[in-house]
């Protein structure tokens, strides 16, 4: 048989073809394969929080308690802390510009605000005891003071000029501050409609400021709502497969993953949220109030949110913790209740504790008015006994569970004493009120 | 055409895309290969990293285990009775309502939380362990006989100068140290004064996980000191790995394994495993 090259060659070709089509698929196919996927960096969804609240901003928190106007016929109004008009005198005050100030004598003449003024008296209810939040309470530009003791600062107008004195009484001396107002803070020192008026009632050697008559205020009946706790739980978890219940009793569950822990606890308005990562201070460190509220309000913000309109009401800074706690404010009264109310404890820059009920008010079914005690007819039902070591009176809203959905929201006077607890009462009737979770 | 000529020109166009793909392949392996940066590298990274945070580290990286499992613990209800009896020969109660103090001719037992016993030894009685410091070996035949389990803690630090001072070990969970687990032994003129045991009954091992490195440990740290913004002057000594937990149940708990960090402003606890971070004072 005769060798013929010819088809030998081609048949050679179409072998040498066929490999490198193959060869050609197989590469592209490991390249295919081989190419990495852009990678998402983030947090996994499964143990970030269900938000059901809302996010806010640290300085929302820092709030009067209330802003009194006194006025030139000497009457006293009451604007809530949280009302839009305060929101509108602390606007203005953004705008302000601070000229000079310097501390003075109590009985100087610079010191004492002239009769027949009016004038505004921010009250922060003891905040401004810690100097760093200052600057948020006060949002005067280039404020060149931060006096860490006085409860109450003025706004007083001075004749035939854009400026106000700022007086800080602290203890035997007085700040006096001047600042460049601009127009538009004069026009709060007139009475507007949503100002409530006030009295001052003296008993003994003590005054109270008290509602001057008897107010319509509305009572609220809620509907509780209450979240799945699992992922809530999930959430304050690095790895949530590690969390492992170490206790588990019939009112209460701790969760742990060893380093810290999340315990369940059923309680008035149902599941109390405990996060806890117990903690000490790192020798020598020192920790501002304002740095905890920082740290505080972000940390709430990922954690479901605030359901309420919270503000901060009171702070405990020591040398190991900060504690503060936030108070709801319903209609610019405050809420005296365990309800929406929440505790946080900010070690070394970090939370280290929470409590909150995990329960939050949802829809609101009611709402009837209903008059109250003036000041004059409150203090005339208190007994001797009542007034025996009391500081104060405040009124607000009182928590009544009705049934384990249903909670009312009663105005109540809570009259807050010196070395014990406080006490409430109705403040319809004047009775003792025996309220849930307060 | 020539179907021959046809199929030159495919053998010549596809042996330029194999040979373009047989490059592109090379540069994709080159490309997504694991770079494995150098300890030494490792080290310098987070030198670094701590300085922006005024932390010097002064302490040397210890090796791991890959694996740990985290392990369940139980707080027996029996177990300070039976040390108060081997301690200062207190009488076991048979009520049970648990005495919160016992006292003895050797002592009194003092039962501070449900996992920690103190024993206080009158001075008169207690009997002389140690006679010169560093020879420990009576020591230990003495805490043998007199501290409950003793055979499952081992020598944490010794601090004893003069025959004066604080002797402390460690209950030992899975061959490494429990640092919620403490048995500090208080020792005057060479006897023993005081006793402070905590003791956990190893009760199961879950979740067996991989264990961060010391390395990783610190930049856990790292991490942690960004977001809280810690901003001090610090130096880190030493680091050790053991299991720990701050969180126990009244009767049960947890032991995580812990990355235990030294410094001079405090400790630091950095779970071997998550990274979570707990901090515990001087």
């Amino acid at each position: 048989m005769k060798f013929r090259w010819h088809v030998w060659s081609e048949r050679l070709k179409s072998w040498f073809l066929i490999i490198l089509v193959l060869s050609s698929l197989i590469f592209s196919g490991l390249i295919w394969l081989g190419t990495p996927n852009e990678l998402a960096v983030d947090h996994p969804n499964f143990y970030s929080s269900p938000m059901y609240g809302s996010e806010r901003s640290v300085n929302e928190f820092i709030r009067p308690s209330a802003v009194w106007l006194w006025t030139a016929n000497n009457e006293l109004f009451r604007y809530s802390g949280t009302s839009t008009e305060v929101q509108k005198m602390l606007d203005i005050l953004r705008k302000s510009s601070f000229l000079t100030g310097k501390l003075l004598a109590k009985n100087s003449a610079q010191a004492v605000i002239p009769p027949k003024t009016p004038y505004l008296l921010f009250d922060y209810h003891g905040l401004l005891a810690h100097a760093s939040l200052w600057p948020l309470a006060i949002p005067v530009p280039d404020l060149m003071v931060s006096i860490p003791v006085s409860q109450m600062v003025a706004f007083v107008p001075i004749e035939k000029s854009h400026q106000y004195k700022m007086i800080v009484p602290d203890g035997n001396q007085v700040y006096v501050g001047y600042l460049q107002m601009p127009e538009g803070l004069d026009r709060w020192l007139q009475p507007t409609d949503s100002a409530i008026p006030f009295a001052q009632i003296p008993r003994g050697d003590q005054v109270f400021n008290l509602p001057y008559s008897s107010l319509q205020m509305p009572v609220y009946a809620w509907i509780l709502y209450h979240p799945v706790a699992t992922h809530v739980i999930d959430s304050f978890f690095l790895d949530p497969s590690l969390i492992q219940p170490i206790a588990k009793t019939k009112s209460q569950t701790i969760y742990s993953d060893g380093t810290q822990s999340v315990t369940m606890k059923t309680g008035y308005f149902g599941n109390q949220l405990i996060f806890s990562c117990p903690s000490g201070m790192l020798k020598g460190y020192q920790q501002s109030a304002n740095l905890a509220l920082q740290v505080a309000v972000p940390f709430m913000d990922s954690h479901g949110g605030f359901v309420g309109d919270q503000v901060l009401a009171g702070i405990q800074n020591t040398t190991h913790y900060t504690d503060l706690e936030f108070q709801d404010d319903i209609n610019g009264w405050p809420l005296f209740s365990q309800l929406d109310q929440i505790r946080v404890r900010v070690q070394n820059g970090m939370v280290t504790g929470l409590w909150h009920y995990l329960s939050y008010p949802g829809m609101e079914t009611s709402e009837p008015r209903e008059k109250i005690l003036s000041g004059v007819q409150l203090l005339s039902k208190l007994s001797s006994k009542m007034f025996t070591g009391l500081r104060r009176i405040e009124l607000g809203y009182g928590t009544k569970q009705l049934n384990n959905q249903l909670v009312e929201l009663k105005p109540v006077y809570k009259l807050i004493y010196q070395q014990k607890p406080s006490l409430f009462l109705d403040a319809q009737s004047g009775h003792i009120f025996t309220g849930t979770g307060m | 055409m020539d179907f021959g000529k046809v199929k030159i020109l495919l053998i010549i166009v596809f042996l330029g895309l194999n040979l373009f793909l047989i490059y592109q392949w090379s540069v994709l392996g080159k490309s997504v290969s694991i770079y494995t940066e150098p300890f030494s590298d490792q080290v310098a990274n987070i030198k670094r990293t701590f300085a922006e945070h005024g932390v010097t580290i002064n302490a040397s990286l210890p090796p791991s285990p890959t694996m740990l499992a985290m392990t369940t613990v139980t707080i027996p209800p029996v177990w300070i009775e039976n040390a108060e009896e081997i301690s200062i020969a207190a009488v076991k109660k048979a009520v049970s309502g648990q005495p919160v103090q016992v006292h003895t001719p050797l002592g009194s037992a003092t039962r501070v939380a449900p996992d920690l016993l103190r024993i206080d030894f009158q001075s008169a009685n207690a009997p002389l362990v140690i006679k010169q410091d560093g020879h420990l070996d009576v020591f230990h035949k003495w805490l043998a006989r007199h501290v409950y389990n003793f055979p499952s803690y081992q020598l944490f630090y010794d601090a004893l100068s003069h025959q004066n001072g604080v002797v402390e070990y460690l209950e030992t969970v899975n061959e490494l140290p429990a640092f919620s687990a403490p048995l500090v032994i208080d020792i005057r003129q060479g006897k023993v004064v005081r006793i402070m045991q905590t003791y956990l009954a190893v009760d199961k091992s879950v979740h067996n996980r991989s264990v961060m490195s010391a390395a990783n440990a610190l930049l856990a740290l790292a991490s942690y000191m960004d977001k809280a913004h810690l901003e001090i002057d610090n130096t880190i000594q030493a680091m050790q790995l053991g299991y720990s937990s701050r969180i126990l149940g009244k009767s049960s708990g947890y032991l995580s394994p812990v990355w235990r960090i030294v410094s001079s402003r405090g400790y630091f606890y950095v779970n071997a495993i998550n990274g979570e971070v707990s901090i515990q004072s001087q």
